[in-house]
């Protein structure tokens, strides 16, 4: 049983990490955006989790359900917290306090799953402010440099995410999930829930909800993507990517390309950080939502599988995610069997060579991919764009 | 001097120059001639190793320096002057010079640096400005200054006289005579200017398309009647 | 307002050298190879590591003597030449044959995020297998009785060795100066950025000139983070992470096409970043009486002039033209 949940979390994780690369691919690999700065669209889903449906919920409350909010904030253990706040100001400034919710959480959630109106309409809540932050965000973290280089555009966004990422870190209450972990409430209504419980396997309902939802988001997104790649507009951005300067004297806005390149992108990541979040991270904080986790392996995926491929991208996803589980745990039998014939490590140092291998593994796997298949397991389709059409030609020629 | 062997050069997967072979000999003037985009640039650029060799042989004195870095190429005695961006323009006058020079004893660059302000005196008075100060002129003095430092056994100018007015392009295809007859150099002149230019040279081949359409006496060129129509717009 | 402390801005200049040297190094690679090098901060830390070994290991032997001392010379040299080294590998093993192979910029790009990640966890592993992880206080610890303060009239006392960056800072730029202006390789190295076909064709090996830059680029890094050590509160190869936006704000701030672009622009972010939280957090205070620790949110005021120079002038400091300026 806990096996089971523990694999579909996992699961859960890989289907996060199709739907994030299958965005970046959107920005890096047919736009040609270089987004160094993935893990802080990531964070924004994360945030209007743990953050502001949280205060949303409880706001609802007090406009909907008086009593219910003073059973949930009134409690005299909070004193000390609050001093003689009004329930409101405490929904509002104190409700992220690490003591305050860790116990308000639950409760939060039993509250919502009996009043399928405030569930729902939180949800909706949710869903749709990531959304707009993703936006948001998509905007503000590129606008200053879509007009310059790539590489211009590359540092101004791993700066903002670093940036962000710190800013959140150094968050110690008011704001949320920085330093301090915040947990996310469960929003599912009871009647969904038990039409979950009563589906195989036997897990947790909200579980098999986050996985459906993942699901759901990572197939809406292909298909999504792939549109986008064959329609005239994926051409536009391919053809940007490959010349830039080409295309901008053939009166494409580039800057405004890039930004809602940057916006659409930054919205499905956001969307994925949700439910990502609200289903398979539940403990909410900044700290983990690194460059590593969520900008680096992403682009890990992305290069293994193919840039400007979708397919590519899923299965470069599922190689990476599965290649770096299978060596966290085939190490501690690997370093046995080294200690046997006397050169294997011991005592701490065991610990953190697992810690570290699966992340040396990525990047030698990139060093050797940009090396030895820089096109990916699987590569991009080619000639449609008119440049790339042309480059066939010119190669054809020249054999 | 400089022997070169069914050369086929171009740009990464772009092929350009075919299957060219031709010989420049010692203390002569080799032109090359033909319309724009013919690939007289790229041939020069695979000679010195900056464009793509496919496949051929390039032989210096009977060695084969194919597939040797450019910077080699120039150590072994080929200079070469580029059509355009022949000079750094954020470096002085004798910055440049020493530049051209790199490698060898500072006694010799100055030696030669000396040589070749008595050929370009003007250059002499402008040693320690930027050169991107220079007039255009003088910028073209001081590109073939700098092809000179070395002291080339093989000099390969790509359209030296492009850009200059006809008076200073005239003296300029004179210079290009006496490097041949007073400094017992070899050249591997690319020109536009066809006529004055075969008028000094020695041989001479017409390129068009990448395709050598004629090798033999620049004489024998600027007679052609036929060929010069066509390709030279020589009446 | 109270005046700030000479200590204070000792300790903001130190700050403001060691991301000029920074800066500076991330400019070279990115001038000469055209590489925006992301490992640079690990880099960095990568000297900070060294130094804390050398502490650890060699010079925690000689605590009751003198030769103590020669832990701030050592160390940085020692660091200097690791880390360049270091660079020259990164270089040849893992960037050199990509641009042979024509690589694309992001693709260069994700190569150094790589070559980041290998050594950052590489790190980690080191330093868990070192006991000490603080240089300041082990420093501390070991150093009573050594590391006399000084007393400067009008100025109050003052620790030698934090003037160790900023001097050590100023003689890289007036070396690097010298250099780049007086000796042939100095000006084979500003030919081959200006052109590299041209460095080629009159016989300068610009291979040997990216090599040997990468390694400039390496060695102040080593050196930069050899010096941090000892005004950091702790060495985790996290710490990288802190680095790398102010590293890149200066390289851009003082404009990515300029050596001295670099120097400037770093040592602006470096002691902006440390002298304005604190003037504001003091300001805050005066007006409204309650303190609030605003130099948590340093990096943001880094990023936030590096948005203001990508907005304004993407040229950066270099590419403002200060002669029509000063004319009006």
């Amino acid at each position: 049983m806990v096996e089971l949940s523990a694999l579909l979390i996992e699961i859960g994780n890989v289907i996060t990490f199709v739907t994030v690369v299958l965005a970046l691919n959107l920005m890096a690999g047919y736009a040609g955006i270089p987004n160094f700065g993935m893990a802080i669209f990531v964070y924004t889903g994360a945030f209007v989790v743990g953050a502001l449906s949280v205060r949303f919920a409880l706001l609802l409350l007090a406009a909907l359900e008086p009593a219910a909010l003073e059973a949930l904030l009134g409690k005299p253990a909070y004193k000390p917290y609050v001093g003689d706040m009004s329930l409101v100001e405490i929904a509002l400034f104190k409700s992220m306090e690490p003591t305050i919710n860790r116990s308000l959480i639950p409760e939060l959630s039993a509250v919502l799953s009996q009043k399928a109106l405030v569930a729902v309409a939180v949800l909706l809540f949710t869903f749709l402010v990531a959304t707009v932050l993703g936006v948001f965000v998509g905007v503000i973290s590129s606008y200053a440099a879509v007009r310059l280089k790539e590489d211009y555009l590359a540092i101004a966004l791993l700066a903002f995410s670093e940036m962000m990422v710190q800013v959140f870190f150094a968050q110690t209450d008011s704001v949320a999930g920085g330093r301090y972990a915040v947990y996310a409430p469960n929003v599912w209504p009871s009647e969904l829930s038990s039409i979950a419980a009563a589906l195989p396997p036997a897990v947790k309902p909200e579980l098999k909800i986050g996985l459906l939802l993942a699901i759901a988001l990572a197939l809406v997104t292909y298909l999504y993507a792939e549109r986008i790649a064959n329609s005239p507009m994926g051409r536009a951005l391919r053809a940007m990517r490959d010349d830039e300067f080409a295309l901008s004297t053939y009166g494409r806005d580039i800057p405004a390309m890039r930004l809602r390149v940057m916006m659409l992108g930054g919205a499905i990541t956001a969307l994925a950080g949700v439910v990502y979040a609200m289903s398979f991270q539940p403990v909410i904080k900044a700290t983990d939502y690194t460059r590593l986790t969520w900008t680096f392996i992403p682009w890990a995926m992305m290069i293994v599988g193919g840039m400007a491929n979708n397919l590519g991208v899923v299965l470069g996803a599922v190689v990476i995610y599965v290649g770096r589980k299978v060596l966290e745990f085939s190490l501690p039998e690997l370093f046995d069997l080294l200690r046997s014939v006397g050169i294997g490590p011991e005592g701490a140092a065991v610990d953190v060579l697992r810690a570290v291998a699966p992340n040396i593994f990525v990047g030698v796997i990139i060093l050797l991919m940009l090396y030895l298949r820089p096109k990916g397991l699987l590569e991009e389709r080619p000639g449609r764009t008119l440049g790339g059409r042309l480059r066939d030609l010119m190669e054809k020629f020249s054999r | 001097m400089l022997k070169v062997e069914s050369l086929n050069v171009g740009y990464g997967k772009f092929h350009i120059v075919f299957d060219v072979s031709f010989e420049v000999k010692e203390r002569s003037i080799f032109t090359i001639v033909g319309p724009n985009g013919g690939g007289k640039t790229t041939l020069l650029n695979g000679i010195m190793g900056i464009a793509t060799v496919f496949s051929g042989r390039v032989l210096l004195k009977g060695q084969d320096i194919t597939h040797l870095p450019p910077h080699q190429k120039a150590r072994l005695g080929i200079g070469y002057m580029a059509q355009t961006d022949n000079i750094f323009p954020g470096l002085t006058v004798i910055e440049n010079l020493l530049m051209a020079a790199y490698g060898l004893p500072e006694s010799v660059a100055r030696d030669r640096m000396e040589t070749v302000f008595t050929y370009y005196p003007v250059l002499k008075r402008r040693t320690g400005q930027k050169a991107r100060s220079l007039s255009g002129g003088e910028r073209q003095m001081l590109a073939i200054s700098m092809t000179l430092m070395r002291d080339p056994d093989v000099i390969m100018l790509d359209e030296p006289t492009s850009g200059l007015a006809p008076i200073l392009a005239k003296d300029l295809l004179k210079k290009i005579a006496a490097m041949r007859d007073e400094l017992k150099k070899t050249v591997l002149l690319v020109e536009q200017n066809v006529k004055a230019a075969l008028e000094i040279s020695d041989d001479a081949m017409l390129l068009v398309s990448g395709r050598s359409e004629f090798v033999g006496k620049a004489q024998a060129l600027l007679s052609d009647e036929a060929l010069g129509r066509k390709y030279l717009g020589v009446k | 307002m109270v005046l700030p402390s000479f200590e204070f801005l000792l300790s903001s200049a130190a700050a403001g050298a060691a991301l000029a040297l920074l800066s500076m190094g991330v400019t070279l690679t990115y001038m000469t190879t055209r590489v925006s090098n992301f490992a640079h901060a690990t880099m960095a830390i990568t000297g900070a590591v060294t130094t804390l070994i050398l502490l650890d290991r060699i010079f925690a032997g000689f605590r009751d003597s003198p030769l103590y001392y020669g832990l701030f010379i050592v160390a940085p040299i020692v660091a200097a030449l690791v880390v360049g080294a270091l660079a020259v590998i990164m270089y040849l093993v893992a960037i050199r044959p990509l641009i042979r192979k024509g690589t694309s910029l992001i693709g260069l790009m994700i190569a150094t995020l790589a070559f980041d990640i290998i050594l950052n966890n590489l790190l980690t592993v080191v330093l868990q297998l070192t006991p000490a992880q603080t240089v300041g206080r082990l420093l501390e610890a070991n150093v009573k009785g050594y590391l006399v303060a000084i007393y400067v009239p009008l100025v109050g006392y003052i620790y030698p060795h934090r003037l160790l960056l900023p001097l050590i800072a100023l003689l890289v730029a007036v070396g690097l100066h010298l250099f780049l202006t007086r000796t042939p390789f100095g000006i084979s190295m500003r030919a081959s950025i200006e052109n590299p076909q041209l460095a080629k064709i009159i016989g300068i090996d610009i291979e040997r000139i990216y090599v040997v830059s990468w390694f400039l680029s390496g060695a102040t890094a080593g050196m930069a983070g050899s010096l941090l050590a000892f005004e950091m509160p702790g060495i985790s190869p996290a710490a990288a992470y802190l680095y790398i936006v102010s590293i890149f704000a200066g390289s851009i701030v003082g404009g990515i096409n300029s050596i001295y672009g670099a120097l400037a622009g770093g040592f602006l972010v470096g002691s902006m970043e440390a002298i304005v939280p604190v003037m504001l957090s003091d300001l805050y205070q005066l007006l409204t009486g309650s303190y609030v620790d605003i130099l948590r949110y340093q990096r943001m005021f880094s990023f936030l002039l590096l948005i203001l120079v990508l907005l304004v002038a993407p040229e950066g400091l270099a590419g403002i033209k200060w002669r029509g300026i000063r004319r009006g």
